[in-house]
């Protein structure tokens, strides 16, 4: 078993709660204007370095989903018992962004899915994923 | 290229009792036997294994004879890097022999790979992110929706690499499916089911590269390797272990190093008469054709439902049963998919021969974090 390593430095990068509206952390390139999450001290785009740290929209849609069914082997970190969750790339303009799903059935998810951003640093270990922008019916 | 291969070796992919480099000793011994050379004769070898150990250990039973032996790893595409490093040295003048490597064993699962050696996060395989299967899954999700395909076509390509699969001596899954059986298996990530991907195996192969006087001294029907372009990723492509992507998604390495393995060859995708493409899961075999330029984005549907695929097809397409049917040994898979166009080229693939006399192959592996290696061989 590989040791378990203390994420909550890298997870408060992540996140900006600060304010009234809790968001992700990303960053932008001041050359090409390319956003990435996380934030990252070089452009993946054209190498500068002329980058900073960038709020990313708190709502967005479904670019792309799936559903992890069976438990990832460590550094995952297992419900017990382990429950598939689904995941997607949400799309926030800008940038899309790798993130659970929670809020609806596992398998309910579409492409195009309205969604918007959750941050809650008492949910351990995830701290933000997305859920529907409107209730369920 | 100006380059042939004279022998080939491969010991089967599954799952066996002995060791990886006894694989690739078996293989290495079978390739050099197969083009009527020793190890003595060879003036450079490249090869590479994820799990197995360093291939230039193999020197240890092969013989220690001072030969300059190269160790690389291009995750999924390493047979490839093994084949073009061989390869440049021949075009070099470095080498008038040489051998090109691969073996591997695998734990049984999925990888599991630490985020640490992609420069991501812990966080992130925390979260359960960290997992190619799902990538794969998010990816055909995607692609399908992008160019009105219909599904089922991912559990028809599982179909046809266990049929082919169940026609090869050296393969590991040998028992054909139905497309249902597929279509309604379990889910794993989805749209994928557990018969759409290949798992984690075991296996070695090899080759014996010559330059153009010594393959014709040493075979009649040598097979010619046309090109060998191997290409990263650029900016926007839609890659495994991405915590995000682009704004605007570009097209992958595979769309480069087709097209200049093409260029390079002098010969176009209507001219390929037998082609092994990476099928990690079916969804990867489904889009590689296309980026490949095997077909548009779109006609997949079409090619697969139209039997052109198959062994006795326009376009036979993973006749060894790729990947699905013979598991991933990661070292040893980008030189099997190049053996089993040479041994279809000299009209021995036992079992499974395409019918369409073919002069013309081509090879694509495809691998982690996005990169890819094209070969056209010709006889």
């Amino acid at each position: 078993m590989p040791e378990v390593i203390d994420t909550t430095d890298q997870r408060r990068q992540l996140i900006n709660t600060s304010g009234d509206e809790p968001h992700l952390v990303g960053s932008a390139c001041s050359d090409c204007d390319t956003q990435t999450f996380p934030a990252q001290s070089g452009c993946p785009r054209c190498g500068s370095n002329a980058v900073s740290e960038v709020p990313l929209p708190r709502t967005g849609s479904v670019w792309t989903w799936t559903v992890q069914r069976f438990a990832p082997k460590a550094p995952y970190r297992a419900d017990s018992p382990y429950e598939p969750f689904a995941l997607a790339y949400v799309d926030l303009g800008p940038v899309k962004v790798e993130s659970r799903l929670r809020g609806k059935p596992i398998d309910a998810w579409k492409i195009g899915d309205a969604v918007r951003v959750v941050i809650d640093e008492s949910v351990t270990p995830l701290s933000f994923w997305f859920e529907p922008t409107k209730e369920m019916p | 290229m100006d380059v042939a291969i004279i022998g080939v070796g491969l010991h089967p992919f599954g799952r066996f009792d002995i060791s990886a480099r006894e694989m690739a000793l078996i293989a290495a011994r079978g390739a050099l036997g197969d083009a009527n050379v020793e190890w003595a004769d060879i003036d450079f070898a490249a090869g590479g294994s994820k799990d197995g150990g360093h291939a230039d250990a193999l020197v240890k039973e092969l013989g220690l004879t001072g030969t300059p032996f190269m160790s690389v790893y291009n995750g999924c595409a390493t047979g490839g890097s093994s084949l073009l490093a061989a390869a440049n040295a021949i075009e070099a003048g470095m080498a008038d022999l040489a051998l090109a490597v691969g073996f591997d064993k695998h734990e049984r699962g999925a990888f599991a790979t630490d985020p640490a050696e992609y420069g991501i996060g812990e966080w992130y395989g925390e979260d359960g992110m960290m997992v190619t299967t799902q990538f794969f899954g998010m990816k055909i999700q995607r692609y399908l929706a992008d160019h009105d395909l219909d599904p089922r076509l991912l559990a028809e390509l599982s179909a046809k690499a266990l049929r082919n699969g169940a026609r090869n001596p050296n393969a590991w899954r040998r028992n054909a499916l139905s497309v249902d059986a597929i279509a309604d298996a379990e889910m794993v990530n989805d749209p994928l089911t557990k018969y759409m991907f290949c798992s984690p195996s075991e296996g070695a192969a090899a080759v014996v590269l010559a330059s153009p006087d010594k393959a014709r001294e040493l075979r009649a029907d040598p097979v010619w390797l046309r090109a060998v372009e191997f290409r990263t990723r650029k900016y926007g492509t839609f890659e495994v272990f991405s915590p995000s992507l682009a704004a605007e998604i570009t097209p992958g390495a595979t769309v480069y190093a087709a097209a200049a393995a093409f260029e390079s060859a002098g010969v176009g995708p209507s001219d390929i008469d037998v082609a092994q493409i990476q099928d990690t899961e079916a969804g990867a075999e489904l889009m590689h054709l296309a980026e490949c330029g095997l077909c548009e984005h779109g006609e997949q549907g079409e090619l697969i439902m139209s039997g052109a695929l198959e062994i006795d097809g326009r376009l036979p397409v993973n006749t060894d049963g790729g990947c699905i049917a013979n598991g991933e040994p990661i070292g040893a898979s980008g030189l099997r998919q190049v053996i089993e166009c040479v041994l279809q080229l000299q009209n021995r693939a036992d079992g499974r021969q395409v019918p369409n006399d073919p002069r013309t192959a081509f090879t694509q592996v495809y691998g982690a974090p996005g990169l890819s290696t094209c070969t056209v061989l010709s006889r």
